[in-house]
């Protein structure tokens, strides 16, 4: 993975405007809607003074016009905190192309990554198999986003199989409260409680959003002569005619595809299919603009 | 069960391609690795259990399937045994009835053996099953013909004569049983031949059925072969002379350390005997006959102490020094020196002097008699065209072995010989014509032929096939036509034997000319005939009384309708035939033991190399019943089967 980032994909990405539809608890004031209400250049509401208020925030025109104590609320513009999960699972390396899934769902992070900072906002890494690996604190500037770069460029070795549900907890308490958790995976964890952890995510405030990387192969298995087939986290292998089975094959990863959407959905996540097949841009431009 | 093309069955080893293909096609997968494998697992193990048994099926279904090809291309067949207990069949027996089943063994002969066992084998068919006899002795005959009454069939075994003396025609009776059994509507069909299977049988050359018909074989012979015969009789010496003469008698057969004895018999009376001298090459012994015998054949008798005593019997013709001539003169002149048949006269009378004898009658053609052709050995007519009344007695008189000699001229009626006599003549005379310029004769057997000349003739045309043109006129007409006309012979000469057309009387070459001409029609043909074989009599007249006296003494009258060939030749032996109770020295002929007959060692059941199998006991009777359409039948649904799993196998 030399390019993680292209240059053209950068600067087309450069003029695009991540919002995130909820707003998050930061520290930096920028682009995002704070839920905390004070100082800030963009009007919210008014409201009765309650005791216990800031006298600061009085609104003394309207007392002066309805002689009550009004207080003013503005949306505060605040620092938004990404957290990208990647998954770097043996699965995630295989590619029946050039591109590998890793590949592929780096160039999407990087792609993000790059967006958030040129905003301002802070981006944090982890890599994940069956535990996370990689992990870059929440950090904005040039240095960071090019440390996050060269980190999705080269990740660490996997040490095992994916193990969504035991990464997926672990990134809880590092994604802090109330930002962007983005996670790149192949979902190639068959455990009926795999994706549960989305839900507690969400629960503690994340907007979740999650990229479900599928090879063009995986999901249509091309293959016409009778084949050996070998796992890469350490299945059986399998022989069998892909033409005699692909039907029932095709069955069984639409059934898959669609219990992933479905969980994500269900936990209040949003849930994209990023097949590698497809131009990267492709898919952040579906994120952005139904965000 | 069998294989008509066993060779093919080498092809069994094709059943390893497929097993072959299908290891080498497991070894050779391709690998590719697939993250989403778990899915192809969840899949293959509802099918894994289901793909290996259909592997399997179709790996058996394949093998399976060029098996049962290979064994189509090998012609197979099962033979369908016991069927003589279960079923319905047609069967037909040959019964070998020849001489050398005659031969005796315990008592019984060979022929009565057999004939124990044929009933046996009838006894045991289901009724309705149906029964064809053919005897195979010369010639072969039908002795019941597809008949459903066993019983009856059972019983016309017991009468097939014991004592046969026939040759054999084993090929022919095969032929004949085929026939009946292609023409039984029952399915099963069976060929049973009942045989000593000796040399003479001569089975191996017989056209044996192939397909559809069961064969079976059951040798009856004897475990003795002991028998002797007298190979051949030499007759050496002139009766007229006054030693006599001699018969040098060879005797065949397995050699005997008792005295043996060969007996002479003539007239049905025992004369002589002599001892049989035994060296390496057989037995002989040495008779005489002596010089006023006026018998036209003897007997030879052989002790009979061997197992076949039929063939110990040996008729001998002597034949007669003196040829016995009729001319008739068809043109008779007053002066005897101009008589048309002067010159023929004068030319035997010179015979005696080169070694031959002729007995000369010379009668007009109006006066010529039926005693007269019948105590003739040949018949001359010298420029005669007889009223027709004479021409059945002429033809009856050639068929029995008489000389018919024609000669042309002026009295020659072409018409009439050709009406009449057409078949009976090798040619057929055309109208007369003078030449204006002589031709001359041209003949490779007496070139001085060509010393003569003719000035007319009555050429002849349409020669018969079998017709030999012994002689020639130079412009390559034919002068002398000859043929065989069943036991006699005809010639038809084209010209005068007078010196009315050709001054061939006058030449030397003249009496040589005659002399050869009537000593080659009076060579009679042989009389030596096989048993039960038809001999043609001399004509005769119906005033005349024609007795056969058989070998075994036994005297038949024939009546007019038996005396143009006569048939109970049973007996081998000397016969003699008398006319109004003289026998004359060409009524008389022999039997002889059909050749091949004697020799009694068995060679057993030929080998039948297509269809059907040599079955030599009786355990194995049984119809062969072809295999390859059920195989053929099975291969297609084989295929069927092997597309089907292919099918399932994609699903």
């Amino acid at each position: 993975m030399t390019h993680v980032l292209e240059p053209e994909l950068a600067v087309r990405l450069a003029g695009l405007t991540l919002r995130a539809n909820r707003t998050v608890d930061g520290l930096l004031a920028g682009m995002h809607r704070s839920p905390h209400r004070g100082a800030s250049t963009i009007f919210k509401e008014h409201r009765a003074y309650r005791p216990g208020d800031d006298p600061r925030l009085i609104d003394w025109r309207a007392y002066a016009r309805s002689d009550r104590y009004t207080i003013k609320h503005f949306e505060h513009e605040t620092q938004l905190r990404g957290t990208l999960a990647l998954d770097i699972s043996p699965s995630m390396r295989w590619g029946s192309g050039e591109v590998s899934k890793l590949d592929h769902a780096a160039t999407l992070l990087a792609a993000l990554a790059y967006v958030l900072t040129r905003q301002g906002d802070a981006v944090s890494l982890i890599t994940f198999d069956e535990a996370i690996h990689d992990r870059l604190p929440a950090r904005s500037g040039p240095a960071h986003l090019d440390y996050l770069m060269r980190t999705l460029a080269e990740p660490a070795q996997s040490t095992g199989a994916t193990a969504l549900h035991a990464a997926l907890d672990e990134l809880i308490e590092h994604a802090g409260r109330m930002g962007l958790v983005v996670i790149a995976s192949d979902l190639l964890d068959l455990e009926d409680d795999a994706l549960g952890p989305v839900a507690r995510i969400q629960a503690r405030g994340h907007q979740t959003i999650v990229l479900h990387i599928m090879d063009p192969a995986e999901l249509e298995l091309p293959y016409e002569q009778p084949m050996r087939f070998e796992g890469l986290e350490g299945e059986a292998p399998v022989e069998v005619d892909p033409a005699g089975i692909r039907r029932r094959y095709g069955e069984a990863i639409d059934a898959f595809v669609s219990s992933c959407q479905r969980r994500v959905v269900a936990a209040g996540a949003r849930y994209l299919l990023a097949r590698t097949d497809s131009p990267p841009e492709h898919t952040l431009l579906q994120l952005l603009r139904d965000g | 069960m069998g294989f008509g093309l066993p060779w093919a069955l080498a092809g069994l080893v094709a059943v390893g391609i497929p097993i072959i293909a299908h290891l080498l096609r497991r070894q050779k997968l391709p690998k590719q690795t697939l993250p989403t494998i778990a899915f192809l697992h969840r899949i293959h193990a509802t099918r894994a259990a289901r793909l290996r048994v259909v592997d399997m099926l179709l790996l058996i279904a394949r093998a399976l399937l060029v098996a049962a090809l290979v064994f189509v291309a090998a012609a197979p067949y099962r033979v369908v045994q016991s069927s003589l207990l279960d079923r319905q069949h047609a069967l037909a027996i040959v019964f070998d009835d020849s001489l050398s089943m005659a031969a005796i063994h315990e008592g019984d002969t060979l022929i009565e053996r057999a004939a124990v066992l044929s009933t046996e084998q009838v006894r045991k068919l289901p009724e309705g099953s149906e029964v064809s006899v053919v005897l195979s002795g010369r010639p072969a005959r039908v002795w019941v013909r597809r008949r459903s009454e066993l019983e009856m069939v059972r019983n016309a075994f017991g009468e097939i004569d014991t004592r046969s003396t026939r040759g054999d025609a084993l090929c022919d009776a095969v032929r004949t049983a085929t026939e009946l059994l292609l023409e039984s509507e029952l399915a099963d069909r069976r060929l049973l031949v009942l045989s000593d299977f000796t040399s003479g049988t001569r089975a191996d050359e017989c056209e044996w059925p192939t397909r559809g018909i069961r064969v079976g074989f059951e040798t009856v012979s004897t475990p003795n072969p002991d028998n002797r015969r007298i190979a051949s009789v030499e007759v050496i010496g002139d009766r007229e002379s006054a030693d006599g003469l001699q018969l040098e008698v060879q005797v065949a057969g397995t050699s005997t350390q008792a005295q043996q004895r060969v007996r002479l018999r003539q007239k049905g009376q025992e004369t002589q005997e002599r001892s049989v001298r035994w060296t390496d090459d057989g037995g002989e012994a040495a008779l005489s006959i002596p010089a006023n015998s006026t018998d036209a054949v003897v007997e030879l008798r052989l002790d009979p102490d061997d197992v076949l005593p039929a063939d110990n019997v040996r008729g001998v013709l002597l034949g007669s020094g003196t040829v016995h001539v009729l001319l008739v003169d068809g043109d008779p002149h007053p002066d005897p020196r101009k008589r048309e048949t002067a010159f023929l006269s004068h030319a035997l009378g010179v015979a005696p002097r080169i070694g031959r004898s002729f007995a000369v009658e010379t009668l007009d053609a109006q006066d010529l008699s039926e005693s007269a052709i019948i105590r003739s050995d040949v018949l001359v007519l010298a420029n005669a065209t007889l009223d027709e009344k004479w021409l059945p007695l002429i033809q009856r008189f050639v068929s029995g072995g008489g000389s018919l000699w024609i000669t042309a001229g002026d009295r020659i009626n072409p018409r009439a010989y050709g009406s009449v006599l057409r078949e009976l003549l090798p040619g057929r005379y055309t109208a007369t014509r003078m030449e204006e310029r002589p031709v001359s004769f041209q003949s490779k057997a007496l070139p001085e032929l060509d010393q003569a000349t003719v000035r007319g003739r009555t050429p002849i045309a349409e020669a018969s096939l079998n017709a030999v043109v012994t002689a020639r006129f130079s412009d390559g007409a034919p002068a002398m036509v000859e043929h065989r006309y069943r036991s006699g012979r005809v010639a038809m000469f084209a010209t005068t034997v007078d010196d009315a057309w050709t001054d061939l009387p006058y030449q030397p070459v003249f009496v040589p000319f005659v002399l050869d001409t009537l000593t080659r029609l009076a060579g009679r043909t042989d009389h030596s005939v096989e048993p039960h074989e038809p001999v043609s009599l001399p004509g005769s007249t119906p005033s005349q009384r024609i007795q056969v006296v058989t070998p075994s003494g036994r005297t038949v009258d024939l009546a007019e309708a038996d005396r143009v060939a006569f048939r109970d030749t049973g007996e081998i032996g000397a016969y003699r035939v008398l006319v109004n109770g003289v026998s004359g020295a060409r009524f008389a002929f022999v039997v002889d033991a059909p050749s091949g007959e004697s020799d009694l060692v068995s060679k057993g059941p030929p080998e039948v190399t297509t269809g059907a199998e040599a079955a030599v006991s009786d355990s194995a009777q049984g119809i062969e019943q072809p295999l390859a359409p059920w195989l053929l039948l099975l291969a297609i649904v084989l295929l069927l089967t092997e597309l089907w799993l292919r099918q399932i196998r994609r699903r």
